[in-house]
């Protein structure tokens, strides 16, 4: 059985849930791992020590980040791209050891609270999400912007289960849509912005849909009627938490309410309109692969990466500013350990 | 290709398939990757590049939507990816 570790920030976490609560969140991970769990306090500065530590003894485990960015620091990486937003927020720092982050070795997810989080919900968040380890499904769900919706049945087609992708427009928020006991994946590349809490479709240069982007879904849309489900959304800051109240980001309301597990990107994230895949949806496609294979989430995201990285210097010969941008910023949240079966 | 006329070759095409980012002044920058690395951990051989990659980057922001169109071409111009963000 793989061990897992746990990474916290004991300071961080006793002044946001108040004295005790590290033990009380130990407590939860002994009772859910019994002996294979290890776990380490990662200083302020200790960073560092604690990443050659991690190569050095613990390569083969899986890492796990308790908290967001208000418990323990993403790490910060300057944006390969030109694109504005400057700075992004990555776990790569503990998993890579090239100087770009790009190339990782160690599997690695993160348990993020939200704002409005008391330690009492933060536990209930935690046995939500660890509920299970295996799921079984038949069912998958998407929805795509219009103007690439080419690009995201190339990709939504090769994945697993029966189901369909929405196109939005015409598909917006203000259509009724029952997830009444959905369990299954859903695939989303849609618009999103790190200010707002939904997610966005855009219209194709040929629509007569009078909105340009349309408001596809809310946090909201996530809070009932999904079980034992997860997602990967390729949407720009669809894994951008930080600071964020549950109704602030769909990413927190999905892992509270109903999902094990998403993958989203933290920044500015790119794809092309037509296929063959590229970027997110070349890294979307290769994680349902994996994950098809029956690979568990982590070992899902970081395969995914590591073939990303291979497919495109066999392919173009170079990583360009928006592939390493894709690697760094797509980040794994909640359970590392399910594995999907079908059928 | 000198680089004023590799730009102009990249405005050229913009303006006649993507008009709403003409006008605006793209970030260029010349892609480098050290292929080194990825060889030793994925024990594969990588051609060596013979020629320069670069990237166009147009940025535009439409109420509150950051609009991006990135154009990586070789150095003689020859389109080899077109990607908008998500």
């Amino acid at each position: 059985m793989m061990e897992t570790v746990i990474l916290y920030r004991k300071k961080n976490l006793e002044r946001f849930f108040g004295k005790g609560s590290t033990v009380k969140i130990q407590d939860f991970f002994v009772s859910f791992k019994k002996n294979d769990t290890l776990f380490v306090d990662v200083e302020e500065g200790k960073e560092k020590k604690v990443k050659e530590y991690i190569f050095k003894e613990l390569k083969n485990s899986i890492l796990i980040i308790v908290g967001n960015d208000n418990l323990f620091p993403f790490h910060r990486i300057k944006s390969p791209i030109d694109d504005g937003d400057d700075i992004i927020l990555t776990d790569n720092f503990f998993i890579c050891t090239d100087r770009d982050l790009l190339f990782p070795e160690v599997e690695i997810t993160r348990i993020p609270n939200s704002m409005d989080d008391d330690l009492k919900s933060f536990i209930k968040k935690l046995e939500n999400i660890f509920s299970t380890e295996k799921i079984n499904i038949n069912e998958k769900n998407g929805i795509t912007a219009q103007i690439w919706e080419k690009a995201s049945f190339d990709v939504f087609d090769d994945i697993s289960g029966q189901g369909d992708m929405l196109i939005s427009p015409p598909f917006d928020i203000n259509q009724k849509y029952d997830f009444e006991n959905f369990s299954g994946s859903f695939y989303f590349n849609l618009h999103g912005n790190d200010k707002l809490p939904g997610w966005y479709g855009q219209r194709s240069k040929n629509s007569n849909y009078r909105e340009e982007y349309p408001l596809a879904i809310l946090p909201k849309s996530f809070k009932k009627g999904i079980k034992n489900s997860f997602c990967f959304s390729e949407a720009c800051f669809g894994g951008y938490v930080l600071n964020k109240k549950e109704k602030d980001s769909i990413v927190l309301t999905a892992l509270k309410r109903s999902f094990i597990f998403c993958v989203a990107s933290t920044a500015t994230a790119y794809g092309p309109l037509f296929p063959p895949s590229s970027e997110a949806d070349l890294l979307a496609r290769l994680f349902f692969e994996n994950i098809k294979k029956g690979k568990r989430a982590s070992l899902s995201v970081i395969n995914a990466k590591k073939k990303f990285i291979e497919y495109n210097l066999k392919k173009n010969g170079f990583l360009d500013d928006d592939d390493k941008k894709t690697i760094i910023e797509f980040t794994l949240y909640g359970n590392p350990l399910v594995e999907v079966s079908y059928g | 290709m000198d680089k004023k006329v590799l730009k102009d070759s990249v405005e050229k095409y913009v303006k006649e398939n993507f008009s709403e980012f003409y006008g605006i002044d793209p970030t260029l920058k010349e892609i480098k990757t050290d292929s080194r690395i990825f060889e030793k951990k994925l024990k594969i051989k990588i051609q060596p590049l013979e020629k320069k990659i670069f990237s166009f980057v147009y940025v535009k922001d439409i109420n509150g939507f950051k609009k991006v169109l990135k154009i990586t071409v070789d150095g003689e111009g020859k389109i080899l990816k077109i990607v908008h963000n998500r």
